[in-house]
């Protein structure tokens, strides 16, 4: 059984123009220790799709159908309470720009002791060696649990962070863009951290960036997103040397490197659509180089068209 | 590239010092080194890009460039002028030939004012043209930045336009006085990266085809590379490597510049790199202290960093890095 599974999850934002059709029939598992990477451009759902394993969404969000079975147990069903007492503990997450979260007049250690003494019936001392443990864990200066949150760089806020996500050992963690407001070399540093901490404590892990280049290097499975829907899902080596569906191949054309040849990057035509109102057919089609009679008037599957290599394109066939 | 070519933009010893905190009961201020000491020069129809990390000056430069703040010490010539000390007629002058182009255009195009208006404000201030030129101008300017029929733009606001195309518009306005010099501040960081392709090519077909000269502000080095002939490098404020774009990312001279390089993530799963490791801690502004500005964070400093600031060497023909060992390396 794997811990997380996702099926046809279908998400609307109620808005005074109309429903907002933000995910559409997303569907993925996840297994224990695995580490997935959800990616896609701005306004393409991934980051519904985090608040919704979270059951975090804001009150105009509608599950309009689907289910998210985590340990088999359907979390859509749960009441708030249930659910409040699952996170951290099961499920934690840590946000875009969560270092700002922090609250500026409490000290950062005393922060994480309330989230370890939320959950377990510990005391003062022992959640304090607790702290301890986890900033050893994360690479910080076990010793700076009493400083307040303007006393750490950003880095070190956001690996604090990290460490009050692992404060109660959850099985999965959520990862939402977690170093998009740092610099490269301090991202790189809070990647390499994520990346051990998964692997050596053996959470499973979602991860969510706009950056394809930090999913390549964090994540053994990628799914690529598009208005709403996850349009392919592989293996990371498969969906960068294999790639199948149109948008993947075009969104990995448009990403310039350090490494290799200067080759001119291909910008992809036109908008996402408006998810007020999207196109009948395949979502991408507008913006597809090859698209065919089908695609305007038919939405493609979601199939499994190699082993683990799931695409939704009309013009990709099964083999 | 050899010494015949024409410098349009050369830089001499640039400074700039912000005080903070003056008390009114003592002389005592707080000062920040935002740039300290560069020293560069771009040439005609050349593409300059200056990375760094968030507080590095890189900002501060290009504002300074563009005289929308004046520096505190050195001199900038543009087109054989020192444009540092430069006011009133001149000033408007100097505008019509150097042009700017900002991160975020949710931000820099006023909500109140159509795409015509936007665009054409720049000829109105410069008192181009009469109506009808103006109006061709705006035409041909947003059919250059791929605004396509101009008609349908001219008169919608910034709120019906999407990231993409508001970044045209912005780069329309900088274009349309037809200028030699564009200073681009994070020109894409807020785009999507398959509109940002899309912009970063219109930036490199522009100057095939006007000839423009860019200075290409960004944090971006895999950016950087694909735009820049030639890079700066700059740590707090101070430029601590210059050369050819495939020089510096290529074969780096300064240890930052290694370090910065090795965490730059790559878009391929089997890539491999080397990661340098650093000490995740703050650098004070030193001010005018005399040891080099790396030395909290460098791995290899010997005696001679504690003594004195480096100054930049030729480490190789055109490739500058300011770093007492890598002569040595």
């Amino acid at each position: 059984m794997s811990l997380l599974e996702i099926k046809n999850l279908t998400l609307h934002y109620e808005t005074t123009k109309g429903m907002v059709q933000a995910v559409d029939k997303v569907s993925f598992s996840l297994d224990r220790g695995d580490s997935m990477g959800l990616v896609g451009e701005s306004g393409c759902g991934k980051s519904s799709v985090a608040m919704a394993i979270m059951k975090l969404m804001p009150s105009n969000a509608e599950v309009i159908g689907g289910e998210i079975l985590f340990k088999g147990e359907n979390l859509l069903f749960k009441d708030d309470e249930e659910i409040r007492g699952m996170r951290w503990k099961e499920i934690s997450m840590v946000f875009q720009a969560a270092m700002n979260a922090l609250n500026p007049v409490i000290s950062v250690g005393d922060q994480i002791i309330e989230a370890i003494q939320a959950h377990n019936e510990v005391s003062e001392a022992e959640a304090w060696e607790k702290v301890k443990e986890l900033y050893r864990l994360v690479g910080l200066d076990p010793g700076r649990g009493k400083s307040y949150p303007h006393e750490y760089s950003g880095g070190m806020k956001q690996r604090a962070i990290i460490a009050m996500s692992l404060a109660c050992s959850p099985d999965l963690i959520i990862a939402d863009e977690p170093t998009t407001a740092l610099d490269v070399i301090v991202q790189d540093q809070i990647i390499q951290e994520i990346v051990e901490l998964q692997k050596r404590l053996d959470m499973a892990m979602v991860y969510i960036s706009h950056d394809i280049s930090v999913i390549a290097e964090t994540c053994s499975r990628i799914g690529v997103m598009y208005a709403g829907k996850i349009v392919e899902y592989a293996d990371s080596d498969s969906l960068f040397y294999n790639t199948l569906h149109p948008y993947t191949k075009a969104l990995l054309s448009s990403y310039p490197s350090i490494r290799g040849k200067v080759k001119r990057l291909n910008p992809i035509p036109g908008e996402p659509p408006n998810l007020l109102n999207p196109p009948g057919g395949c979502r991408f089609c507008p913006r597809c180089p090859g698209k065919e009679g089908i695609c305007e008037n038919q939405d493609p599957e979601f199939l499994e068209v190699k082993t683990g290599h799931f695409v939704a394109c009309h013009l990709v066939k099964p083999t | 590239m050899g010494e015949k070519d024409e410098i349009l933009v050369d830089v001499k010893g640039l400074t700039k010092i912000y005080t903070l905190k003056r008390n009114i009961f003592s002389r005592s201020a707080e000062f920040v080194t935002a740039v300290y000491d560069a020293n560069f020069q771009i040439e005609d129809g050349e593409i300059f890009g200056l990375v760094g990390e968030s507080g590095s000056g890189k900002t501060t430069c290009g504002r300074i460039l563009s005289r929308l703040e004046k520096p505190t010490g050195g001199q900038i010539f543009i087109e054989g002028v020192d444009i540092s000390h430069l006011s009133g007629r001149e000033l408007k002058e100097f505008r019509k030939n150097v042009q700017m182009i900002f991160q975020d255009p949710y931000e820099s195009l006023n909500p109140r004012m159509t795409v015509y208006d936007t665009v054409v404000e720049p000829l109105e201030v410069q008192g181009i043209g009469d109506y009808e030129e103006r109006e061709y101008r705006v035409w041909k300017a947003l059919k250059t930045v791929e605004l396509y029929p101009p008609g349908d733009y001219l008169f919608r606001f910034p709120h019906e336009l999407s990231g993409g195309q508001r970044q045209r518009v912005a780069i329309a306005r900088a274009l349309v006085v037809e200028p030699d010099f564009v200073i681009a501040d994070e020109p894409v960081s807020m785009l999507d990266a398959s509109i940002r392709a899309g912009i970063l090519n219109l930036l490199l077909d522009l100057r095939g085809r006007f000839g423009l000269t860019y200075l290409f502000i960004t944090h971006d080095v895999a950016v950087a590379r694909y735009v820049c002939d030639r890079m700066g490098v700059i740590f707090k404020g101070k430029l601590v490597e210059l050369g050819k774009t495939e020089q510096v990312i290529g074969e780096p001279y300064h240890p930052y510049t290694k370090a910065l390089l090795s965490a730059v993530p790559i878009p391929d799963p089997r890539a491999k790199r080397e990661r340098v490791r650093l000490e995740d801690q703050e650098i004070p502004d030193k001010g005018f202290d005399k040891s080099c500005i790396y030395l909290p964070r460098c791995a290899a400093s010997g005696r001679i960093c504690r003594r004195e600031s480096p100054e930049m060497i030729e480490v190789e023909e055109d490739h500058y890095a300011a770093c007492h060992l890598s002569t040595e390396m």
